[in-house]
């Protein structure tokens, strides 16, 4: 009688054994989790030029918003936002919108425009993955079209995690918790430019002459925080 | 009560056997709960989660004798341990990458795997009821909600819509925003009613777990019918918000009577419940009594 009950209680205290040590190690795992502090500062209004290549602020348009009643929740998600309208000598127009998180982890990640846009009221429809050719290398990006009654407004953005840059959910998340398990947090940055047209064809041709434009004209040192490493043998 | 006590006097010679394995969840899902309190559970949308976890302790404490009495008590089955694995990797990665997730859902295959491991197989067909019924508390991926609430709040702002124009208002749609009168409003997440219909359906299940009915086909169907229920309750909830709204303004819509939407939505989806199960109670009997004709 006495072994079997023996027996029963090794087990009970090889699991409770195993219980205790996952919970340390997952304590300690979340211990070494710090702030990467070695980018510094950033500030997105110098970095961002005002005027390139044909494009300058537009003075007539201050740029919309998703949700403005949300700017709460804006603050809390990211430590830095820019919103800004380009037009070009042709008249075209560009609204451009970055937003800079500090730390990716699950709480804080930066929201894609799928659920912003969605959650403002938006029909959500032709989201693909595609990329851009500019001359510091190809920029893989996910083009949307977000829809509200008259407004038809294309949309081309990519997520920044980390050196990376990510489309959607899945690849958004795995980033993240690469980053993760290496004991570090990192930064993230959305980088998302609209306009509002129904020719969707003609938006994307824009949208990629912009930024063709913008990512030359950005200082080289500033372009990792928007784009990450980028290969340029990719092109 | 006593009943209660008797229980609980008859866990104790087990103790040795299980106090390892207490101090094991108390170590991982003490802090996991701790969090949960004081964040995630703490909102509007996922208050719900302690009232589920209470309930499913409640349910394992309720059938703990008769899980005991139904069990091998044979030890170490490898699938066990292979469940308790799996247990822990989730905790971990969950854990430490911030993935509520993976973090709560650890803690079903945890208990599934103690059952297997401490009780074999036939503890874990006795148990299956309230490890299921914790999958309610899992907060949904944010991609799923998303994917799911777009086309539920469409679906709302289009029948709320109907109906209205139907009874004569001034109401017009623009996607899931309606325009009644000189008022703009916007159908947030929160009407699509998924929580709700997650809340309706855990608690429905729930009860008809604990009311134990006979008949198999009233459980389905309730079951089942719930969906549709919580649907209507929503389209409720969103006209008399609507209405409040046109008839007292903006700021009574968003003040105090949201609340009492609320109450409303919870009032008519309990109405509707019970109004469809006498229903299908009555086809029963009339079904009963037919086949006895019959015979």
């Amino acid at each position: 009688m006495m072994k079997p009950m023996n027996k029963r209680i090794t087990v009970s205290l090889a699991l409770g054994m195993f219980m205790v040590l996952t919970g340390i190690i997952t304590k300690v795992m979340m211990q070494t989790v710090q702030i990467d502090d070695s980018q510094g500062m950033v500030n997105l209004e110098n970095i961002i030029p005002r005027e390139f290549d044909g494009w300058k602020l537009d003075p007539t348009m201050v740029a919309l918003m998703v949700n403005p009643d949300d700017n709460k929740l804006l603050n809390k998600l990211y430590s830095q936002t820019l919103s800004r309208t380009y037009i070009n000598n042709a008249g075209e127009q560009i609204m451009l919108s970055i937003a800079y998180g500090r730390d990716q982890s699950s709480d804080l990640q930066v929201h894609r425009p799928e659920i912003c846009y969605a959650t403002g009221g938006f029909e959500i429809s032709n989201v693909s993955k595609t990329f851009v050719n500019t001359p510091i290398g190809r920029i893989p990006v996910m083009q949307l079209i977000a829809k509200q009654g008259n407004r038809n407004e294309p949309i081309t953005y990519w997520v920044r995690v980390g050196d990376s840059l990510t489309r959607g959910w899945i690849e958004q998340k795995l980033t993240a918790m690469a980053y993760g398990l290496t004991g570090k947090l990192t930064d993230g940055l959305l980088f998302r430019i609209s306009t509002i047209s129904n020719d969707a064809e003609d938006s994307y041709r824009i949208q990629r002459g912009f930024l063709t434009s913008i990512l030359q004209a950005v200082d080289s040192e500033n372009r990792h925080l928007l784009v990450g490493h980028i290969n340029p043998q990719g092109l | 009560m006593a009943n209660f006590a008797n229980r609980i006097s008859s866990l104790r010679p087990a103790m040795p056997e299980w106090w390892p394995i207490l101090l094991g969840m108390l170590v991982m899902y003490a802090p996991t709960f701790y969090d949960l309190f004081n964040g995630l559970w703490a909102t509007e949308e996922q208050m719900h989660g302690p009232v589920i976890l209470a309930l499913s302790i409640w349910l394992m404490l309720r059938i703990w004798p008769r899980m005991v009495d139904n069990s091998a008590s044979k030890l170490a089955s490898l699938i066990g341990w292979a469940v308790f694995a799996i247990a822990l990797a989730f905790y971990l990665i969950g854990r430490s990458q911030h993935i509520v997730l993976f973090e709560l859902s650890s803690l079903i295959w945890m208990l599934a795997a103690i059952l297997l491991i401490k009780r074999g197989s036939g503890a874990l067909k006795v148990m299956w009821f309230p490890l299921f019924f914790m999958l309610f508390m899992i907060p949904l991926p944010g991609t799923v909600v998303i994917a799911l609430t777009m086309p539920m709040k469409m679906a709302v702002s289009y029948v709320t819509e109907h109906i209205l124009y139907w009874a004569g208002y001034p109401i017009a749609r623009n996607g899931v925003i309606l325009q009644i009168g000189q008022y703009q409003l916007l159908v947030a997440d929160a009407c699509a009613g998924l929580q709700t219909l997650l809340t309706l359906e855990s608690l429905g299940l729930f009860y008809l777990n604990v009311i134990r009915h006979t008949s198999v086909f009233r459980n389905a169907i309730l079951a089942i019918l719930i969906v549709p229920i919580s649907f209507a309750a929503n389209v409720i909830r969103v006209i008399t918000l609507t209405l409040i709204t046109f008839y007292y303004g903006d700021a009574a819509g968003q003040g105090f009577l949201h609340g009492f939407a609320g109450v409303v939505l919870f009032l008519s989806a309990l109405i509707l419940i019970l109004g469809v199960d006498s229903l299908l109670q009555y086809f029963i009997k009339f079904r009963a009594a037919k086949t006895r004709v019959a015979a």
